[in-house]
């Protein structure tokens, strides 16, 4: 009788630990299901901080796994990770009320090391036309990574026609000066005669030009 | 002993300015203040109210021919504060103008914690631009201000073309953080252990860094560059304090170096300090970046 009453005292310690381990763990289901969870979560754990990746799991396992793996994501922010909501991103990136999440947004990308065309238009607009010049740089360094694809410098050298932030203007000049690209003279010609361009982009223009005997 | 004697002369000199002192006040705890003047000394306090106020540098004398009229100017604002500037609230946003292109004086402001503000200020009238306490966004654009930031948190966006940045953080930091200046130096104090992904670069200065500061510099960001100039650079151009692993530390862009080469003193540094954390980018094009520690 004795052994019995030390048996339900042992389980009841065992079910109070379990419970507060789970609580911690911002879970509430019972403690049945618990143990079940329990060992799939660690992996999951382990997965999530090597891939980042979320993958559906068991129907009955899914809320838990979600709400670990998110928090085990934002444990490893730091880390590089593969896995990028393109869509936040985008939204993000036209948020006009804030600056800063425009320019977290195309940290984001950048971190990630994701790019595809459909990423490098939605930088495009962002370099030609967003309201502050720290987000146009960030976006100009971001793709500058990628200057030797032909649909990138294209996309440069349109911006230069249209750019109006003499920051960006002059790290585009930078850019394409070593691409020895035929079009960038007239680009040049036109941003040095623009009775409106700032004079230190006249001066750059110029010395690219005069650099390369086309004056 | 040292805060008592801040106390005193901040007392003093209060006393001293409180009888010309001009004072504006509006409720506002959240929002945005948009500020389109020449200049200002913005703190962030624990209030509910936009208190803007001038030690007050205009004429003493009464123009009396002026009497019962109103000062008007092409630009199309209304001095509504007696400061020389127009303050007006649209929906979440306040707008702060000058109503005549020079400004009558530094306006300090007064701003609750809860609100981003923003700077703006392309012409050439320009006078001191300091920013401290605040908490929330910050964006600053200006063309010749040379900035001033204590103790923000961020996260901000700094830019300015001729004028210097000065900034010194403690260790609350929010990203991301963008200082930007075209022709003048921008210098940075953090407290060494900030966590951090940090960009340094210059394209026609140098970079210097405290000792303390170990970036661990992001190799994938520097596969592609040009080995043998980035060798070149670390030696010849001197850099001091900053510490270096490898030869490959130094970065440069990421480009093949068939289609693109360094100008021989360009210089840009993408790391990490201690593990990584906020993102913090400090750029001068043309003069030199300073990382010092608090």
């Amino acid at each position: 009788m004795a052994n019995y009453k030390w048996l339900v005292a042992a389980s009841l310690l065992i079910v109070t630990c379990v419970t507060y381990l789970t609580v911690n763990r911002n879970n509430n289901k019972t403690d049945n299901q618990l143990v079940i969870t329990k060992k799939p979560v660690i992996q999951k754990e382990v997965e999530d901080g090597v891939s980042s990746t979320i993958e559906a799991p068991k129907p009955l396992l899914a809320k838990t796994t979600a709400k670990i793996s998110a928090a085990s994501t934002k444990n490893n922010a730091l880390k590089i990770s593969n896995f990028i909501d393109m869509p936040e991103v985008y939204a993000n990136l036209k948020d006009s009320t804030s600056a800063s999440t425009r320019l977290a947004a195309i940290l984001k990308i950048q971190n990630s090391g994701v790019i595809n065309y459909d990423i490098i238009d939605n930088l495009s607009k962002t370099l030609n036309a967003d309201a502050n010049s720290n987000v146009r740089l960030a976006a100009l360094n971001l793709m500058s990574k990628y200057a030797q694809d032909s649909y990138v410098a294209n996309a440069f050298l349109q911006s230069l026609v249209n750019q109006k932030d003499p920051l960006v203007q002059l790290g585009l000049i930078e850019l394409l000066r070593h691409t020895n690209n035929p079009k960038l003279d007239d680009r040049l010609y036109a941003l040095a005669n623009d009775p409106t361009t700032f004079e230190a982009v006249k001066d750059q223009a110029y010395l690219v030009l005069l650099n390369q005997n086309k004056l | 002993m040292k805060k008592q004697f801040i106390i005193l002369l901040t007392l003093l000199s209060a006393s001293l300015v409180v009888n010309a002192q001009k004072e504006y006040r509006l409720k506002k705890s959240s929002g945005q203040l948009k500020l389109n003047i020449n200049g200002a000394i913005v703190e962030g306090y624990d209030g509910k109210e936009i208190i803007f106020s001038s030690q007050n540098t205009v004429k003493s004398e009464v123009d009396e021919r002026a009497k019962g009229l109103v000062a008007i100017s092409g630009s199309g604002f209304t001095d509504n504060t007696e400061m020389g500037i127009s303050v007006t609230e649209n929906g979440q946003e306040v707008n702060v103008n000058n109503v005549s292109k020079k400004s009558l004086g530094i306006i300090t402001i007064k701003v609750p914690h809860g609100i981003k503000v923003s700077f703006n200020n392309n012409n050439s009238y320009h006078e001191e631009l300091i920013l401290r306490n605040l908490k929330s966004e910050i964006e600053v654009s200006v063309a010749y201000n040379k900035i001033k930031l204590e103790n923000n948190t961020g996260p901000m966006n700094i830019k300015t073309i001729y004028g210097s940045v000065d900034a010194s953080f403690n260790s609350e930091v929010k990203g991301p953080i963008s200082i930007i200046s075209l022709y003048d130096y921008v210098d940075v104090t953090l407290p060494a252990s900030t966590k951090a992904n940090i960009e340094l670069s210059t394209n026609y200065g140098k970079l210097y860094s405290a000792k303390e500061f170990v970036i661990d510099i992001d190799k994938n960001d520097v596969e592609k560059t040009k080995e043998v100039s980035t060798t070149n650079r670390l030696t010849g151009t001197g850099v001091s304090g900053v510490a270096l692993n490898t030869t490959t530390t130094i970065s440069g862009r990421n480009f093949p170096a068939t289609v693109y080469s360094f100008s021989s003193s360009g210089e840009r540094i993408k790391g990490k300090l201690n593990g990584g954390g906020v993102d913090l980018i400090f750029k001068s094009t043309n003069k030199n970046v300073y990382l010092r520690q608090k």
